[in-house]
């Protein structure tokens, strides 16, 4: 049951076009001018109007143009009523915001048919709205809970910066540091395959079985392989048909000693005694029953960097469509070597801003510098 | 967009029949577009990459998913035609060590098979 305006000054339409309406159930409020026409719309609200071109004191059209100059009335679909040999005014009002027209003289059966389309598309357009208003909160929610996994700043005795660009319509990357001892730290950065809500949950669920882990070992040493091939066969890819790929550390700053696995990431870089190398050695990506351990151990120097990335970063593209590139970041962080860590984060993201320039990331950006 | 050939009866063979970046949404179409198929019957599946511009996460999960479905049965997914940087994105996350990633021709392919 809907409200419908009846805007005509001949009575005899108005009580027509009333006796038609509510015998097909809809509630129906009438004007007999185009000034009371406008004031029942913002009192009344209703969800169509039936508006009649020739007006005593408006012009039909200007007050279509009222209706659909007022931001809160110019949703409501209009339905103009026109003679039959007004071609011209037909176009101009529906170039001018009508959805339909109907010619006098009319059949009931031809006013309800109109209406009742009318008044259906409007209610699909509107439930669209909300559709879509509570997709985009969602895709929000879930950008917020993905921000809420990754720390807010590196903890006390490691130094590590990064660049954290989250693009929540697509993908997620996630990343944390955790503490093993008064000098050892846990550190991961993950990316997980899908978009929006599917990567948040799955980012969520990746972050919780690391934290679970964490806790049942306790004192104990943190075995690498263990927790990648447990990673493994936690997330097998026909859970959810989602996959992800991940690199762990373990850091002891204290000895200096790296060990490191990936599984599906590029490949990081580490600058040792003022010179690049790129760590090569890989594991698949999770939840293939593809992961055999492979572990990097190095022994490594104050001073010494390593940088992680996912590929977003590198395959972000400017509006040439060229993309930034390993060599190019190999390159400014080649450049960076005299400066202090934060000092380089911050060049690394000007530079990157700037190559972006006004093009909009289509993956997360994220990007984690360590020193030691 | 997409094609499906039957190939000696039982080899699947996936074209695009023009340029296509498997991203979002069209990983989406790609997904109920190949479901629709029944690809686990077939002996093998050729995927023709010749027209893929790009493929994000989403579209390499339906890669994994056509694989999984053929597995069971013995069958594997091939790969022919792909561009330098999807085949670099493939040994990333060494799917190159599960998938047949093939140089030369679908025909070449088929022949091998």
């Amino acid at each position: 049951m809907s409200r419908i305006l009846v805007v005509d000054d001949d009575r005899a339409v108005r009580v027509l076009l009333k006796s038609i309406l509510v015998k097909d159930s809809h509630e129906v409020i009438e004007s007999p001018d185009g000034s009371s026409a406008l004031l029942a719309a913002r009192e009344e609200r209703p969800d169509l109007i039936l508006l009649d071109l020739m007006l005593p004191d408006y012009n039909g059209l200007e007050v279509l143009s009222g209706l659909k100059e007022d931001s809160d009335l110019e949703v409501i679909p209009v339905i103009v009523l026109t003679g039959s040999s007004d071609r011209q005014s037909k176009l101009t009002a529906l170039s001018s915001g009508a959805v339909d027209f109907i010619s006098k003289p009319f059949m009931s059966e031809e006013v309800l048919l109109r209406v009742n389309t009318q008044l259906k598309l409007h209610n699909l357009i509107k439930s669209l709205r909300v559709a879509v208003d509570s997709l985009q909160n969602d895709v929000l929610a879930a950008g917020r809970i993905q921000a809420a996994l990754v720390p807010q700043s590196a903890p006390q005795g490691l130094k590590m910066e990064w660049i954290y660009s989250p693009s929540y319509r697509v993908g997620g990357d996630i990343f944390d540091v955790v503490k093993l001892g008064e000098e050892k730290f846990f550190v991961y950065l993950a990316d997980m395959s899908g978009h929006g809500v599917n990567a948040a949950m799955l980012s969520v669920m990746v972050h919780r079985f690391i934290e679970d882990y964490r806790g049942r070992i306790g004192e104990g040493e943190f075995d690498l392989k263990d927790f990648m091939a447990e990673l493994d066969s936690s997330f097998r890819f026909e859970k959810f048909n989602l996959f992800f790929t991940i690199i762990s550390m373990i850091i002891d700053t204290a000895s200096k000693k790296l060990l490191l696995c990936n599984a599906g990431h590029p490949s990081p870089l580490l600058m040792e005694n003022g010179r690049f190398r790129v760590l090569e050695n890989k594991e698949g990506l999770i939840g293939m029953n593809m992961i055999r351990g492979a572990i990097e151990e190095l022994n490594l120097s104050g001073g010494d960097r390593l940088i992680l990335y996912t590929d977003g970063f590198t395959e972000s593209t400017n509006e040439d469509g060229e993309m930034f590139g390993e060599e190019r970041l190999q390159d400014i962080l080649q450049g960076c070597l005299d400066m202090s860590l934060s000092a380089t984060k911050e060049n690394l993201r000007d530079r990157f801003e700037k190559f972006k320039g006004i093009k909009n990331a289509e993956d997360d950006v994220s990007l984690l510098l360590i020193e030691f | 967009m997409f094609k499906f050939e039957l190939l000696k009866k039982s080899i699947g063979v996936i074209s695009l029949e023009k340029p296509v970046r498997i991203t979002g949404e069209t990983s989406a179409s790609f997904r109920k577009w190949y479901e629709s198929k029944d690809l686990a019957s077939c002996s093998a599946v050729i995927i023709d990459g010749n027209n893929i511009q790009f493929i994000d996460s989403m579209g390499i999960a339906a890669l994994i998913s056509i694989y999984k479905s053929l597995t069971p049965k013995g069958s594997n997914l091939h790969l022919v035609n792909l561009s330098p940087e999807i085949k670099k994105l493939l040994a990333t996350l060494r799917l190159d060590r599960l998938f047949q990633i093939h140089d030369g021709t679908v025909e070449e392919a088929v022949k091998s098979l």
